[in-house]
């Protein structure tokens, strides 16, 4: 009995302080909204993928491209935010992968971002082939363009140096495109169809939040992380 | 006597035969060309063989979107490689000009190293190689035109000709 009480109070000990180092780790979330004023031009319609007889029985009406994923009172999805200079913080070797799919010849999502040495799983959903074709520009990333027939196994790819927007692409089917950005920390996020973004767990700090769009550019602001959650809004314009 | 006149010099069968291949030459250009525009250079990934298969055995159903270009232009290239081989040892067993057992010769090592190239090109992932692939393409038409031109009649014509006085 005498053995159990130990165990126990070993157990809670344990686990007292596992919750207190948790706290410890724990940081403050980065939180906002991204929106973009003025009106976006239009998306245009992929036709080629509706011409082509593997892709196009896959979809009922023409997909559009998806450069401006904006709500209606212009929440702006796609953007990636990230604290700028903050390196040499990867946690991406114990990250869960993350993982973009070829789905009715089309990429899912566009727009991603992992770690360095973080791993992500290209999947192939589609009845047919498709080429995935990496394209990096610093050096470091090397190219690669592999093959993927339907069915077949996923392919695994990790990049060292950080990079934004590392475009991979489908020469099969040249209207294919996502851009996987790569940050040497885990305190990036990609804003969601609500334009919010959050960034988890910031130690306390003064930092530089940045958004960038593929297309839009970038904007950055300076934040200092204390003890509640910090806000920082972005708003982007059309011109 | 006519100087255009077939003597036994004059091969029609390997004039034609350089003909046809100078043909398949414009030909493979022009769908190296197609290659370039539908941006299908990468679209098979690996060489020479073409997603894991061999080449000349790759199922026709899959040759879809860009594979379509580059596939073919890989079928066609192998075609004019294989002319050109034959043409070469054609060249140098029944042409009597030495210089043209040379040409021929130049022409095969010519075309052995545009596949490579064009290999490499897609391996190594190097843009800067489909410059000179697209380069050295245009230059072995020229040169494929020549060989054409001279086991014609009508070049060896000139060559019996006298030298004009002066």
């Amino acid at each position: 009995m005498k053995l159990n009480y130990g165990v126990k109070k070993a157990v809670s000990l344990w686990v007292i302080g596992l919750f207190s180092a948790g706290q410890i780790a724990c940081g403050t979330d980065i939180v906002g909204v991204i929106t973009l004023k003025g009106t976006p031009p239009p998306e245009k319609e992929i036709t080629p993928l509706m011409e082509n007889p593997d892709c196009g029985k896959m979809h009922t009406t023409t997909p559009t491209t998806h450069f401006y994923v904006v709500g209606a009172k212009g929440e702006l999805a796609d953007v990636v935010v990230s604290l700028k200079g903050v390196t040499g913080k990867s946690t991406g070797a114990s990250a869960p992968p993350a993982v973009l799919d070829q789905k009715g010849c089309l990429y899912t999502p566009t727009i991603l971002a992992i770690q360095t040495g973080q791993k992500l799983i290209v999947k192939n959903s589609d009845p047919c082939i498709h080429n995935v074709h990496a394209t990096p520009a610093v050096p470091g990333n090397p190219e690669t363009n592999q093959g993927q027939a339907p069915g077949a196994a996923d392919l695994t790819y990790t990049y060292t140096q950080p990079e934004m927007f590392l475009r991979f692409k489908c020469d099969v089917h040249p209207w294919m495109f996502a851009w996987v950005s790569v940050f040497d920390s885990p305190y990036f996020c990609v804003s969601d169809k609500d334009g919010k973004f959050v960034i988890k767990n910031v130690p306390a700090g003064k930092y530089t939040v940045e958004a960038a769009h593929r297309k839009l550019g970038a904007q950055t602001q300076d934040v200092e992380v204390k003890d509640g959650d910090v806000t920082a809004n972005f708003t982007f314009e059309v011109k | 006597m006519n100087a255009n006149a077939p003597t036994k010099t004059t091969n029609p069968w390997l004039y034609w035969f350089a003909v046809l291949t100078a043909f398949f030459t414009f030909l493979l250009l022009g769908l190296g060309g197609l290659v370039t525009s539908h941006e299908a250079g990468m679209s098979v990934p690996d060489w020479p063989n073409t997603y894991g298969n061999n080449m000349f055995l790759f199922p026709p159903a899959q040759w879809i979107g860009g594979i379509f270009y580059e596939h073919t232009h890989r079928l066609l290239a192998s075609a004019v490689g294989l002319m050109t081989t034959i043409l070469a040892v054609w060249l140098w067993l029944k042409d009597s000009r030495p210089w043209m057992h040379w040409l021929g010769v130049a022409a095969f090592l010519l075309v052995v190293a545009q596949g490579v190239l064009g290999g490499l090109r897609v391996t190594m992932h190097m843009d800067s190689l489909g410059i000179y692939h697209a380069t050295i393409a245009q230059l072995f038409f020229v040169l494929t035109c020549a060989l054409a031109l001279f086991t014609s009649r009508w070049w060896k014509g000139l060559e019996r000709q006298p030298p004009a006085r002066r």
